[in-house]
């Protein structure tokens, strides 16, 4: 079953095709990853997944609902409901501590749950940060206070735009294995990265090129592994 | 900090706490605003309130005074700045038969010196308790007579009823006390016209004995019949004496004209001052609510990202301009209260108006009315705010913060 399904996505920024004709499906758990230079649409696909965009034309369905039709509200309930959001830039409310940030993404799901706040914090090693603001907190914390933050309510899919990108290797480390932890839980990934030992981790990488899909590999390395299709028309 | 719910207070709270310089500079300029109007209201209130009071019990609708001592008239009975002057006393009988006159009571004011009971001088004020009618309105219980050797004082004369007063090294007995005029009656002793006769003869005071000096009063209060206007009695009057006793005649009316006067340009600077520091505040408020709303496009992008909605954001900004507005409001009405209310005696006396308190309930009432226009400057100045944040998109907001 897919959780998600592509189809003619495209992105016009007045010239600029940002992403023309993108179909892509992820099926439910699985670790997708996306690769391509800087430029090619990565961000911008994932913005539209995430419903912080909206696509110039094509229609995405996520966990079976269509994305298309819905007001900027509805959408607000579907990214509060469905999605776990990770950036490359920690995007944390800066005079909020670590636990409150968590809590925030709570309040506006359901309710606040102090405890499995803490506990979400616990889980990416940060318990004892509980009590900080962002800026009393490392770039890896920080990332791992947007992490426990994203997967608080439990969301179908999670979303990470250059998780490690500002991170080092030890952090690095502990972020792709927090995000193991939650695919063999089940949960579905998809990560954007330039990084190929990030990619490595995905069960199947689609690689963009000027907003095109360029090639769909499985396994997370696209240099070695063979091509299983072509743009447009790929995905499964 | 650990806060349960994150509502829009909550968060509001938060980042007015983490921009403690601003919140205060502006909740202090509503404050200020608060302050002028709701300060000034009162003391306004208090003015016409005490004018009002005054012209209602000051029982006289006429006086007659000496040619040129209208303005002392004024000062004694307002201000309570002792005088003396004088009116030949057989014109008494002479005003009571004339038309329109009801009711005619004579006064002798007399400056003391120093006296023993107060630090100020205190004006001596000589009546017939018999005729009155402009003291008694004021006096607690009733003081049929007022019998030789005692005195009925202001109330903000020292001694109390039954204790004795020394003016001019004579005693007297205080008979009753009045209540709080607000004007010059408060400092002022009253005795009948025959002791304060022969005051002045043992204090010294005139020269001649007192078959001269009894000829003399200082001036006559005049009630009319309300079948004729006050005025054309007083020319009729002026007409038959003026030329005999040189007299002069003031119009309570106008007699308090000069405050009414002094009343009308202290409202109209205390609305004109609000109503610049409410558009003031209007102006200063909206600037900062969209420079702020500026810097923190990316912390309200996040926001919503988290799930917040756009109408969520606004009614964020709003409980954020709502602490402002009605913080600072409530600032104000604490600053008024602190300064206006235990120095307002004081206030009244240096501008030389008459000051009546007004009930609580009336305070209140203003109280509440300055709070509410103060208040509602801050949501009102960041409508523009809210209004655009219910409109921005999040995506491109939070890459320009990437
Ligand atoms: N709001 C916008 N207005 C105009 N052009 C835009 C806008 N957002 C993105 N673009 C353009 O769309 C193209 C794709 O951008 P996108 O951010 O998706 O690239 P990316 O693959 O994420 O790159 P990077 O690896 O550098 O993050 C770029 O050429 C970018 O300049
Ligand atoms: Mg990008």
């Amino acid at each position: 079953m897919n959780i998600l399904e592509l189809r003619g996505i495209s992105k016009i920024y007045g010239q600029l095709s940002a992403l023309s004709e993108i179909d892509l499906d992820v099926a439910q758990g699985e670790w997708l990853a996306i690769m391509g230079p800087s430029g090619s649409g990565k961000t911008t696909v994932m913005n539209i997944i995430g419903c912080l965009d909206k696509p110039s034309c094509g229609s995405v369905v996520l966990d079976g609902q269509e994305l298309s039709a819905l007001s900027a509200d509805e959408l607000t309930a579907i990214r509060r409901d469905k999605i776990g959001l990770i950036f490359q830039q920690f995007h944390l409310i800066s005079y909020l501590t670590a636990l409150e940030n968590v809590m925030v993404a709570q309040y506006y799901h359901s309710l606040v749950d102090e405890k499995e706040a803490l506990a979400a914090l616990d889980r990416v090693g940060l318990a004892d940060r509980a009590k900080h603001l962002p800026r009393q907190l490392s770039g890896g914390e920080q990332q791992r206070v947007c992490i426990a933050r994203a997967l608080i309510n439990y969301p179908s899919i999670i979303l990470a735009d250059e998780p490690t990108g500002n991170l080092d290797e030890a952090n690095e480390r502990v972020v792709m294995d927090i995000l193991h932890q939650l695919h063999r839980e089940g949960s579905t990934i998809v990560v954007v990265t330039h990084a190929p030992e990030v990619a490595a981790h995905a069960e199947r990488t689609v690689v963009l090129e000027y907003g095109k899909i360029a090639r769909i590999v499985l396994g997370g390395d696209p240099s070695k592994a063979p091509e299983v299709g072509e743009a447009c028309g790929a995905g499964a | 900090m650990t806060e349960r719910a994150f509502t829009p207070g909550v968060l509001a709270r938060a980042n007015l706490r983490r921009r403690p310089f601003r919140s205060a500079g502006l909740a202090g300029l509503v404050a200020l605003f608060t302050f002028v109007l709701f300060g000034g209201t009162i003391l306004n209130e208090n003015l016409s309130r005490g004018l009002d009071s005054l012209a209602g019990r000051l029982g006289a609708d006429l006086l007659i005074v000496p040619y040129g001592y209208e303005k002392e008239t004024q000062a004694a009975l307002l201000r309570g700045e002792p005088s003396t002057f004088y009116l030949k006393a057989d014109l008494l009988d002479k005003v009571r038969g004339a038309p329109g006159v009801v009711q005619a009571s004579p006064q002798f004011f007399l400056a003391s010196l120093n006296a023993s009971c107060c630090t100020a001088q205190v004006q001596i004020i000589g009546y017939d308790p018999e005729s009155d009618f402009l003291i008694r309105p004021w006096t607690r219980g009733n003081l049929a007579a007022l019998e030789k050797g005692q005195v009925v004082v202001g109330s903000r004369i020292i001694p109390a009823v039954g204790e004795e007063l020394t003016l001019f090294g004579v005693g007297f007995a205080v008979a009753a006390k009045m209540e709080a005029t607000g004007m010059g009656f408060d400092t002022s002793v009253f005795m009948s016209l025959d002791d304060v006769y022969e005051l002045m003869v043992k204090g010294g005071l005139a020269e001649g004995d007192l078959s001269q000096i009894n000829a003399f009063i200082s001036s006559i209060a005049l009630k009319t019949s309300p079948d004729f206007a006050p005025r054309d009695v007083g020319n009729e009057l002026m007409r038959r004496h003026a030329l005999d006793y040189n007299l002069d005649l003031v119009l309570t009316k106008n007699l308090l004209s000069d405050i009414s006067v002094s009343l009308k340009n202290f409202s109209s600077f205390i609305w004109v001052l609000a109503a610049f520091l409410w558009l003031l505040a209007m102006i200063v408020m909206s600037v900062v609510f969209s420079v702020a709303l500026n810097e923190r496009q990316r912390e309200f992008s996040l926001l919503r990202i988290l799930g917040a909605t756009r109408g969520w954001l606004g009614r964020l900004i709003l409980h954020e301009a709502s602490y402002i507005g009605f913080g600072g409001a409530a600032l104000g009405l604490a600053g008024a209260a602190v300064i206006i209310f235990p120095f307002s005696t004081l206030i009244f006396q240096s501008i030389g108006l008459p000051h009546l308190r007004l009930s609580g309930l009336t305070v209140l009432a203003y109280g509440l009315a300055a709070f509410i226009l103060a208040g509602a400057a801050g949501p009102l100045a960041s409508l523009y705010s809210v209004l655009s944040i219910t409109r921005f998109d999040i995506y491109p907001t939070l890459r320009e913060g990437e």
